[in-house]
């Protein structure tokens, strides 16, 4: 994904390196923060901050780690916060209330109604099991990445991948039932 | 078997994680058992689904947002500045950069097409301040709006015709048109410090005098800026997206700028992540009406209409006719040091060296008639990437003229 050479030189200080490497990851930080966050607008404001947190920290990461599985680490975390942070803040007829809008934006940024259903699915999961999806099927991550990234235990990984797959289908049977 | 462990061979299977002997167990399994089928198919289908997730990109460049907060950082780290110059700089500072990209991912016709437009309503406004006996000036002198404006812009008539011959500097007009929007609109007394600046480029001439002259109304004709206002409910945008409107509102534009004030959506903060690439994209659009456009500027600056009628269309003007907000597709992209050119021909993607014109690289697709080739951007001076949206689905590829290769984001 990333040149190591690119990778070093932003490390070592060169500047146009640096931001050219964030040029090359911005759109896979975005679409993990999109689908985790489930809008675009938090999307946005994520993967700046990760971008932001990556440009800080670029010498923090070390090699012996993959560098997409540091930057997933990343942006997951921040997202994972946001999400708590949301969830906190708004009581449950507010959460009704938002969760209504926020599908309507949701629906105008993705128009296929194949994706509307299996993404509404995906936000009914808990913020982990989400996490472990979209690395799973997004940046198509191996179970020992998703486990790089997510800090998790390699069996806690795939039992969180394997439940939300179950949960995923259980969920999707569902709508199709309610919509014959 | 039982149908738990199955679940986990089947789960395991999605992800291709089976050796050949446990595939076989649960092959056989899903043959005796018709449940595990069904619920192996669902899954299947639960997979594929999720594998074809639209690969959503995001609507405008993240850095190029964050550009300026990453400057501010640096700032930071380096010497502990001036407070006083640090604030300072920081609000001019990020804009610059910005304008530095445009340079590098837009040709020069572009550009200069809204450099073109810029210097025609200077030479305007400096027409309304210095020569009143023009006969379209005689009749704005009539109007009281135009008073304010021509105190402001004299000195405009001097500077904007010399901006023509300089290129080099014209480039950076439309930064220097945010910049100065941005400053003028805080503050009438940044109006002066706005002069200072635009006195060492001539360049900065006919952006910065648009501004300056509402930002002067707005504080002594606020009575204008009111009636204006209260007309905002017009819909600027609409009108600016066709092309047909639009002539009415250009035609307006200078008078209306000088007449009416300044308006809360001119305020743009410096920040806003949106407005770099906003305007970006708007700049392309110019372009194309360029042509269609500029002579109204120099024939019909007369506002028949009073003033609150102008300021409708007016303050919008600003950033919709002017910047109109439709995103063409872009045929052609050169990449950031100039060498190479990115274009999509006959429905594929070519780059060719700038200089000698020869085929660098021809993409291995070529795409259908109704498909939509977008050149997306040069992450750097060897690596273009570009979208293809057909239907609904949305791809990416990324092409290394070094390596000629192209992938598939």
């Amino acid at each position: 994904m990333v040149e190591p050479e690119l990778i070093r030189a932003a490390q070592s200080g060169d500047r146009d390196a640096l931001i050219s490497l964030l040029r090359q990851i911005e759109t896979h930080v975005y679409r993990t923060a999109f689908y985790i966050l489930g809008n675009e607008q938090d999307a946005m404001d994520a993967a700046q901050e990760a971008l932001l947190r990556i440009y800080t920290k670029i010498n923090s990461y070390e090699e012996k780690a993959l560098f997409k599985t540091w930057v997933q680490r990343i942006v997951t975390n921040i997202c994972i916060d946001k999400f708590r942070k949301t969830k906190a803040t708004v009581s449950i007829e507010e959460h009704n209330m938002v969760f209504t809008a926020e599908r309507n934006v949701e629906e105008q940024v993705v128009s296929s109604d194949i994706a509307k259903d299996i993404r509404e699915a995906i936000d009914k999961l808990p913020e982990h099991h989400r996490a472990v999806v979209v690395l799973r099927y997004l940046q198509e991550f191996s179970y020992n990445e998703i486990a790089d990234s997510l800090g998790l235990p390699l069996n806690t990984v795939k039992s969180y991948l394997f439940r939300a797959r179950q949960q995923l289908q259980s969920l999707l049977q569902e709508y199709q039932k309610g919509g014959v | 078997m039982i149908c738990d462990e199955v679940m986990e061979l089947m789960q395991r299977d999605l992800d291709g994680d089976l050796n050949e002997n446990e595939q076989e167990a649960m092959v056989a399994h899903l043959r005796r058992c018709s449940a595990c089928a069904e619920m192996y198919e669902r899954l299947q289908h639960l997979s594929n689904e999720l594998h074809n997730l639209p690969k959503v990109i995001p609507p405008h460049s993240l850095v190029d947002a964050i550009l300026p907060k990453l400057e501010q950082l640096d700032q930071l780290a380096g010497d502990e500045p001036d407070r006083a110059n640090a604030a300072g700089a920081t609000a001019l500072r990020p804009s610059g950069n910005r304008t530095r990209r445009w340079i590098a991912r837009f040709p020069f016709k572009t550009v200069s097409g809204v450099v073109a437009a810029g210097i025609v309503i200077g030479m305007f406004i400096a027409g309304i301040g210095q020569r009143p006996s023009s006969e379209q000036a005689d009749e704005l002198l009539l109007n009281e709006a135009a008073k304010d404006g021509a105190e402001s812009s004299s000195s405009a008539a001097e500077d904007a015709p010399a901006s023509g011959s300089n290129r080099e500097v014209d480039k950076q007009a439309p930064l220097d048109h945010e910049i100065a929007g941005t400053t003028a609109a805080d503050t009438t007394a940044d109006t002066s410090a706005d002069n200072d600046a635009s006195a060492q480029t001539f360049d900065q001439k006919p952006g910065g005098k648009q501004d300056t002259p509402a930002a002067a109304a707005n504080t002594k004709r606020e009575k204008t800026a009111d009636a204006a206002a209260a007309n905002e409910s017009g819909n600027g945008k609409k009108q600016a997206a066709d092309a047909s409107a639009n002539e009415n509102t250009i035609k307006k534009d200078p008078a209306s700028n000088v007449s009416t004030g300044d308006s809360p959506e001119r305020r743009q903060p410096e920040d806003e992540p949106a407005a770099g690439n906003r305007i970006d994209e708007q700049v392309g659009q110019e372009d194309g009406k360029r042509k269609a456009e500029e002579p109204l500027y120099g024939i019909t600056i007369m506002p028949e209409q009073p003033a609150p009628d102008a300021g409708k269309a007016g303050n919008r003007e600003h950033h919709t006719a002017f910047f109109a907000p439709i995103e063409p597709d872009r045929q052609q992209l050169t990449s950031p040091d100039g060498l190479y050119n990115a274009a999509v021909e006959n429905r594929q993607v070519v780059i060719t060296n700038a200089k000698t014109g020869e085929r660098v690289f021809v993409s291995e697709h070529q795409w259908e008639e109704s498909d939509r080739v977008q050149l997306f951007r040069w992450m750097d001076n060897l690596t273009l990437t570009y979208r293809v949206v057909s239907g609904e689905t949305e791809q990416q590829f990324t092409i290394d003229v070094d390596k000629k290769t192209e992938t598939k984001n």
